[in-house]
């Protein structure tokens, strides 16, 4: 959690100092409310350094007093497992964007319905895949008849 | 006025906006009762398809899916012990053991109609309080206005969960996504690279599908799945006129606290739900105890969640401010049918207006036969798996964004912003800021800097306009009120580590179930 809030601080200054910079390029009217943002991002950043930075000195003077050593590998093995999971979710979107602009948007969301499905445990493929069907064609008639919207890709 | 309601009722009543208050009703009853699926991500999904009904019709969907989503988070809390929806947290304290006593259909009645009663007290204070705010702030100008927007942007201290540096840092980052786009008095562009698809800012509704939707199913995939337990019958769901009786003064203080803290920008419906549970506890001296299913445990918070819907949208639509994540969704609705909300809706939308207030008024009373009826199927529902219907959300998710204005960058702004707030929930960061922010940023910006040019560029507006410097007052207590507290909490707790008060177990919900 401390190391958490200390890569948030970092980060949150990096960001803040990037948004000040932009600005400065701006008219100076133009940039008066960004840079406001700026600073106000800036210093909550420090503050959440600074925290991070104490609550981490006393973790540690509160382990090394209690005589623990970090056993956190199964821990870790599991975190790296859910991230997976997650970015997998994500990637299935980024192949749903490309896939229903140039090839399909039927196609593109029966892969993105059963992938995310499989992806949060479900495994009963006799419902998944008439039901990924049913949702797309579903999806495609309902927007593209009723609220006529116009799909680009090549294909349904 | 009542030329007004009149026209707000010619309004409403058409085959079709009764038709999709029905529907309204039952999606949100659904997906309120489904754990881990919240009403504000059933309305952020519905907002899309509003787009082509009327103004009326698309906010009267919406209306029903709000009322009705909060009432059927209490389902799942009392026939699971889970609640559905985090304003039904207080409801599983009494509710779940009553359905463990094979009660379950009394207390699913007992929350039905509490809900009911609740949404029509706040219905009708919503009516009037927010026509009365409304004429008053036509005198407003840009001084008063900017004033207003920080009263707006001072709750994020409050909303701002267990850190209030990580609330404001949320809400900053917020007011920069706000800046996006074309500034407001010159024109000039902002942070947009080139982009022309950045010219117009971010889409509002995007980001708000992308905050609500995508980021319940990536929270969804680092779970372990796992079976619900065994789900109690339900029937007797009628509670019978002696009950009823029993039950009005709890209902009526219930009500007025759900009202009161829904009015108020920031105060949240878990509040709310504490509150009046915590307020009865102290009233009742009656067995069975608290939290050994006790009705009463389940008709002080019923009341007050569904009491904060009508609150909630009192400073929304009187003075174009929302004060939590819902009304941030109803303001992008408003948005998209070219409505803008505060005095001018009533001057020149006086028929939408009032339409809305009904439509609060008739989800409630719609409430109580279809929630009474649709209780029986609530075992199929329920065993709906969680995993099968994250996908259909993710689908339903980017194809609502890409109908708003077939344009595949709001299918990207809704992706990322999917991350952005998965981001936001791995750092403990709350999203709620970051919506109000968003919202109100541009607000803030351009009436300063109208007033600005109105008084040749001297910041004395600030103390020569009485309106304005009390409502700057207002935001000045309403930013620190929440830091003193949580800094005198701090420092009972550490005196008193045992001591639980209603107040620390609606932050600590939360904090558990993020923003709702």
């Amino acid at each position: 959690m401390p190391k958490k809030d200390i890569g948030l601080g970092i980060v949150s200054i990096g960001f803040g100092a990037w948004v000040y910079y932009i600005a400065t390029t701006l008219k100076k009217k133009a940039a008066f409310w960004p840079k406001i943002v700026a600073v106000g991002i800036i210093a909550l950043g420090v503050i959440i350094l600074i925290q991070g930075i104490i609550a981490l000195v006393k973790a540690n003077k509160a382990a090394a007093a209690a005589g623990k050593t970090a056993e956190v590998k199964t821990a870790v093995k599991q975190e790296t497992v859910k991230y997976l999971k997650v970015a997998a979710v994500v990637g299935l979107l980024v192949v749903f964007y490309f896939l229903f602009q140039y090839v399909s948007y039927i196609l593109a969301t029966v892969l993105l319905v059963t992938g995310t499905s499989v992806i949060l445990g479900y495994r009963n493929w006799k419902v998944l895949i008439p039901t990924a069907i049913v949702v797309a064609v579903l999806l495609y008639v309902a927007f593209s008849q009723v609220f006529h919207v116009h799909f680009p890709g090549a294909f349904y | 006025m009542l030329h007004n309601i009149a026209e707000g009722f010619a309004a409403l009543f058409t085959l079709e906006n009764i038709l999709f208050l029905v529907l309204g009703t039952l999606v949100g009853l659904i997906i309120g009762a489904l754990p881990g699926l919240t009403g504000n991500m059933a309305i952020a999904l519905m907002v899309p398809i509003t787009y082509t009904m009327s103004a009326t019709t698309g906010l009267t969907f919406l209306t029903a899916i709000y009322c009705s989503s909060i009432f059927g988070g209490s389902i799942s809390a009392i026939l699971l012990g889970i609640p559905g929806t985090i304003s039904s947290f207080a409801t599983t304290l009494d509710g779940y053991p009553m359905a463990k006593q094979g009660k379950a259909g009394m207390a699913l009645g007992i929350s039905t109609i509490s809900s009911v009663f609740g949404g029509l007290f706040s219905a009708i204070i919503l009516m009037f309080l927010t026509t009365v705010l409304a004429e008053f702030a036509l005198k407003f100008g840009p001084a008063e206005y900017f004033a207003v927007a920080i009263l707006g942007l001072s709750c994020i201290a409050s909303i701002g969960g267990k850190s209030i540096t990580k609330g404001l840092l949320s809400g900053f980052i917020g007011l920069f996504f706000a800046i996006i786009g074309q500034d407001p008095q010159n024109g000039i562009k902002r942070f947009t690279f080139g982009s022309i698809d950045l010219l117009s800012g971010v889409t509002l509704v995007a980001a708000l599908i992308g905050i609500f939707g995508i980021i319940s199913v990536l929270k969804n995939a680092e779970k372990k799945t796992k079976e619900n337990g065994p789900i109690p019958d339900v029937d007797h769901v009628w509670i019978g006129w002696k009950m009823c009786r029993k039950l009005l003064p709890t209902w009526l203080r219930g009500s007025i606290i759900g009202t009161i803290v829904g009015i108020i920008p920031g105060a949240g419906t878990n509040v709310a739900t504490f509150l009046a549970y915590d307020t009865e506890n102290k009233i009742n001296r009656t067995k069975p105890k608290f939290g050994e299913g006790n009705p009463k445990g389940i008709a002080a918070p019923e009341a007050a969640n569904n009491g904060v819907t009508g609150g909630s949208m009192v400073p929304l639509l009187a003075l174009g401010v929302p004060g939590n994540a819902t009304s941030a969704l109803f303001l992008g609705a408003l948005l998209l049918k070219g409505l803008t909300t505060g005095p001018v809706l009533f001057s020149e939308h006086a028929d939408v207006a009032y339409s809305l207030f009904l439509a609060f008024f008739f989800a409630n009373v719609i409430m109580a036969p279809l929630g009474l009826f649709i209780l029986r199927y609530m075992k199929k529902i329920l065993s709906v798996p969680e995993a099968l219907l994250g996908g259909i959300i993710l689908a339903f998710c980017v194809t609502g964004v890409f109908s708003i204005s077939s344009s595949p960058f709001d299918v990207l702004t809704c992706i990322f912003f999917g991350i952005l707030g998965y981001a936001f929930y791995k750092f403990d960061i709350p999203t709620a800021p970051l919506i109000v922010c968003l919202v109100l940023g541009s607000m803030a910006e351009s009436n300063l800097r109208q007033a600005l040019v109105a008084n040749k560029n001297s910041y004395s507006f600030l103390y020569t306009h009485p309106v304005a410097l009390i409502v700057l007052i207002i935001s000045a207590v309403s930013f620190f009120v929440p830091i003193i507290s949580k800094a005198v909490k701090s420092a009972r707790k550490m005196r008193h580590p045992d001591e639980v008060k209603a107040s620390d177990l609606a932050e600590e919900t939360t904090e558990e179930m993020d923003d709702d």
